[in-house]
């Protein structure tokens, strides 16, 4: 294994997947579903790879992939330079742990049952890591660095708002220290304020855990500030993947133009 | 089309799958029969062996079902061990005099329904709760209670004939005496099984009547200035119709069960007490055949039921 | 807020059912098997306030009755002597669920008057002692039923939303024959291919185990649904994303979701299989005598001669009426709305 390749928090290689007919419209729901053609690109340790696509391009597929809902025809998924796709039992729970999500609407993807510190602590109880009084510690120490007082831990998830309950399901992804954090649209349904603070808030986040990004939008706004690299998906392929500000200025595919053209 | 060919499909897969249960149920159920004629010292092993031949007892499981299944589509119903005779011979009277009180009593109990559903949800707030209390109160009686109220009510007013279905001396009346007579014996089966499905049926009728009713486009029309009536009969009542189709069905099964006890406690000489009494003396054949009369009846009842939508709803059949 | 009290009453009503159910043994004056030969028949025991003389008395009090000479079963009260009410009274001696036993019950007369607050049967049995011990009988069967009946219905739904595939389809398709027979004759051909005279304890159970296998199917599909629904909730799967197994997100966050039909259920399914019990007892096909249920003490009545002549006999029937209006009321409120779902 090369230095290089040592570094890498993740990397999917020659990714194929097609939705089987009859299920198509139960797991993608209402959108057409694309399927996923010959994807492949690295992320970097501590860096933000963005994948941008309009919807439909397959950039829920891909995340499905990375996380593990949807399995894959063919192709491989290297996270933290582990082969997922042919792990199993504790290995591959072991390697779930190194890839944890924030997603787009944090009312609904935080238990209205649970306090705030039954959420934050949930991915620590699933991969027992320690025991109960290191959780409890480990638990105030991410609630800490996403800025939110402890008076929040009794809490539950309705009492919050919007930032506040990100900042939760952030402080919950970071709990067990994962080498790549999946952001799926995490901005999308916030005010613009809030938006700016969140999106300081990561990149902080970023230098202090050195955790990998690998950021969902579907358009380029909430992009610039965030990346260090930008691909842009279109119909289940990655048509380009540049670097950001190589992206911005010097666009080759016409899908990127097309996503450019629509910030203006 | 696709649509009436694919209910008709799944009535039939419904009903073969009924009548292979209940062929286990006869099969599989303890004390088989002629284990009377097998404690009886008069009878022969051999005589013994001879009937259970003769019927069929003695073949595997599943030769038998289509044995016992073709003959069923034949119209031969099996042997009734404790009347002696085919079942098919004595079976018709009872299931028409059940049907007659069911369908009778299912007929009225929409006729009367309806009006009162809709008159609910079109009134004012004291009519509304008047009848509202009086459907909880008339669903919180059990019905075989709701049955003996009734009877006792009966039995004070004296005003109709209680228990069985004729009069003694049916036979000296002329025809529109007999249909009278008749008619006296089945008021009170019938009363009490409007009475046991009334409130179900004019609680859901109101509520999708009001739930039409708080639709835009009957704002639109009253505002539009259509008369009052013809709002509520010709644009409200069809619209709330279609969820209340499958309660046809559901009208037809429930007032079967509830007619087996009606029948039961006014000697309504129907499918009922036949049903008793086969299960106290172990009449196996028919068991199996009232149970299989019943799901055809209820069966049936679904399919007029999804034939109406059909017929109503518009969505449905240009699909 | 009507809302909130009225489901506190009906709560306090079933509750208070409940309760008399399960002490049936100090709450009915009298034993369910005690016969009284010579009030066979007996209408209800009138409690008088003001006796003879004209004179007003704070303690309610009964005449012993007697039979009219020469008259069968025809009652006069013995105006001579008064029997006052008594409360907590040293009665016949009971052994409560075989460890307690007593002699205390709630209300009575001394001997060799005698309190029938509902009357006698033909067999001179108190009916009210039998209306109370037969809620127990009726309330356990239809309770621990409903009981067995969800706890299927939930493993059931459970399986098929989890799984889904083939073994989904399989078992809703099997539901359906559930649902294809009318519900009594469904519940009589179950029962028919079951013994019919056995000892009490094995009637009880095949009774509960009729009704339960009877009733599973309508609440195993509608688990099914929630189950199916909860598990496109974007937290179920946020659960699963951040590395917890199947087993985990099922117990930790699909089965709180089935809370709230478990509850609705089990208000709705407790009446139905109470009245399911009542109806095999009345048809005979129950618990045999002398224990009483309330289907069985109501047998008698379909004879109605007898209910002609004796009007008390109608009095059970009027004293259900509270427990099935609040578990009516209490369904409703849980459902947010007052429609009875189809059974």
């Amino acid at each position: 294994m090369s230095v290089e390749a040592a570094a890498l928090a993740l990397r999917v290689s020659n990714l194929n997947f097609q939705y089987k007919k009859r299920l198509t419209g139960k797991i993608a729901g209402i959108g057409a579903a694309a399927g996923l053609a010959d994807i492949s690109f690295e992320i970097r340790a501590g860096e933000t790879l963005s994948i941008v696509g309009k919807s439909g391009s397959g950039k829920s597929t891909l995340v499905k992939c990375i996380v593990g809902l949807v399995r894959p025809d063919s192709g491989d998924i290297f996270i933290a330079r582990m082969d997922y796709l042919h792990a199993a039992g504790p290995a591959r729970k072991a390697i779930r742990r190194k890839v944890q999500a924030v997603f787009q609407d944090s009312a609904s993807s935080l238990s209205p049952r649970m306090t705030v510190e039954e959420i934050i602590s949930e991915p620590l109880a699933i991969h027992r890591v320690g025991n109960a009084q290191s959780r409890r510690e480990r638990t105030r120490s991410v609630v800490d660095a996403v800025g939110l007082p402890y008076s929040f831990l009794t809490r539950r998830s309705a009492e919050l708002s919007g930032g506040q309950r990100q900042r939760v399901a952030i402080a919950r992804a970071l709990s067990v220290e994962p080498e790549l954090l999946i952001l799926d649209e995490p901005l999308t349904a916030l005010d613009l304020s809030i938006k700016a603070q969140l999106s300081n808030l990561l990149a902080e986040l970023q230098e202090q855990f050195g955790v990998a990004y690998l950021h969902i939008s579907h358009d380029l706004f909430g992009v610039a500030a965030l990346s260090d690299r930008v691909a842009v998906m279109h119909g289940g392929r990655i048509v380009e993947n540049a670097d950001r500000t190589a992206l911005f200025t010097n666009p080759v595919h016409l899908e990127t133009r097309s996503l450019l053209a629509e910030m203006l | 089309m696709k649509y009436v060919f694919h209910r008709i499909a799944h009535t039939v897969v419904l009903l073969l799958a009924v009548s292979i249960c209940s062929f286990l149920l006869l099969t599989l159920a303890p004390g088989k029969p002629f284990d009377e004629m097998r404690t009886n010292p008069r009878v022969s092993s051999a005589t013994i062996a001879a009937e259970r031949t003769r019927y069929g007892l003695d073949r595997p499981i599943v030769e038998r079902y289509f044995y016992w299944a073709k003959g069923l589509l034949h119209g031969d119903a099996g042997f009734s061990f404790s009347y002696g005779m085919d079942v098919r011979s004595f079976i018709w009277a009872p299931t028409r005099n059940t049907l007659l009180l069911t369908i009778t009593a299912t007929i009225l109990a929409w006729l009367i329904s309806i009006p009162i559903g809709i008159w609910c949800a079109t009134s004012n707030g004291a009519i509304d709760r008047v009848t509202g209390l009086a459907t909880s109160l008339l669903v919180s009686l059990p019905e075989p209670f709701l049955a003996l109220c009734l009877l006792y009510v009966a039995l004070r007013l004296k005003y109709t004939p209680i228990g069985g279905m004729s009069s003694l001396d049916f036979d000296a009346f002329s025809i529109g005496g007999k249909v009278l007579d008749l008619m006296r014996h089945l008021f009170l089966p019938v009363l009490i099984l409007v009475f046991a499905i009334l409130p179900v049926l004019v609680r859901h009728i109101r509520a999708s009547m009001l739930d039409v009713l708080r639709a835009p486009y009957i704002e639109a029309a009253r505002l539009g200035g259509v008369r009052r009536m013809r709002v509520i009969w010709r644009l409200a009542a069809p619209a709330a119709a279609n969820p209340i189709f499958p309660f046809v069905g559901f009208s037809i099964g429930y007032l079967l069960s509830v007619s087996l006890i009606v029948e039961v406690i006014m000697q309504w000489p129907g499918l009922g007490p036949l049903f008793l009494e086969s299960i106290y003396s172990r009449d196996l054949f028919v068991v199996v055949d009232v149970v299989l009369l019943s799901t055809l009846f209820m069966v049936v009842g679904n399919l007029i039921a999804d034939l109406l939508l059909y017929w109503n709803d518009p969505r449905i059949r240009l699909s | 807020m009507r809302h909130l009290s009225l489901l506190r009453i009906s709560v306090a009503v079933i509750a208070s059912f409940y309760l008399v159910a399960i002490a049936a043994e100090f709450f009915a004056p009298y034993g369910f098997a005690v016969s009284d030969r010579e009030h066979t028949n007996c209408p209800p025991t009138r409690i008088h306030v003001v006796d003879e003389s004209g004179h007003w008395h704070l303690r309610p009090f009964v005449y012993r009755y007697v039979e009219l000479p020469g008259e069968l079963e025809s009652y006069q009260e013995v105006r001579s002597q008064r029997y006052p009410l008594e409360f907590f009274i040293q009665g016949a001696k009971y052994k409560f669920a075989n460890i307690l036993s007593g002699r205390r019950h709630l209300f009575g007369v001394a001997s060799p008057a005698s309190i029938f607050i509902f009357g006698t049967d033909e067999y001179g049995r108190d009916q009210l002692s039998r209306f109370i011990y037969g809620a127990r009988i009726s309330l356990i069967v239809g309770t621990l039923a409903a009981a067995v009946a969800l706890f299927i219905g939930l493993g059931v739904g459970a399986l098929c939303g989890t799984f889904g595939g083939w073994v989904d389809v399989v078992i809703m398709r099997f539901t359906e024959l559930f649902m294809a027979l009318p519900w009594l004759y469904l519940l009589l051909a179950v029962r028919a291919i079951l013994p019919l005279r056995t000892s009490a304890s094995v009637s009880l159970l095949i009774l509960l185990s009729v009704v339960a296998l009877v009733g599973w199917a309508k609440p195993a599909r509608l688990f099914r649904g929630v189950i199916l629904s909860a598990q496109e909730l974007d937290f179920v799967v946020a659960a699963s994303v951040i590395g917890g197994g199947k087993w985990y997100v099922f117990r930790r966050h699909v089965l709180p979701q089935t809370g709230s039909l478990l509850l609705t259920q089990a208000a709705l399914l407790i009446p139905q299989f109470v009245i399911a019990e009542v109806t095999l007892s009345f048809l005979g096909l129950g618990v045999g005598e002398p224990i009483p249920s309330w289907g069985s003490i109501l047998a008698p009545l379909a004879r109605y001669e007898s209910l002609a002549l004796h009007w008390w006999l109608v009095l059970p029937v009027c004293a259900v009426v509270p427990l099935f209006f609040s578990y009516h009321e209490v369904t409703s409120i849980l459902q947010r709305d007052d429609i009875p779902p189809m059974m």
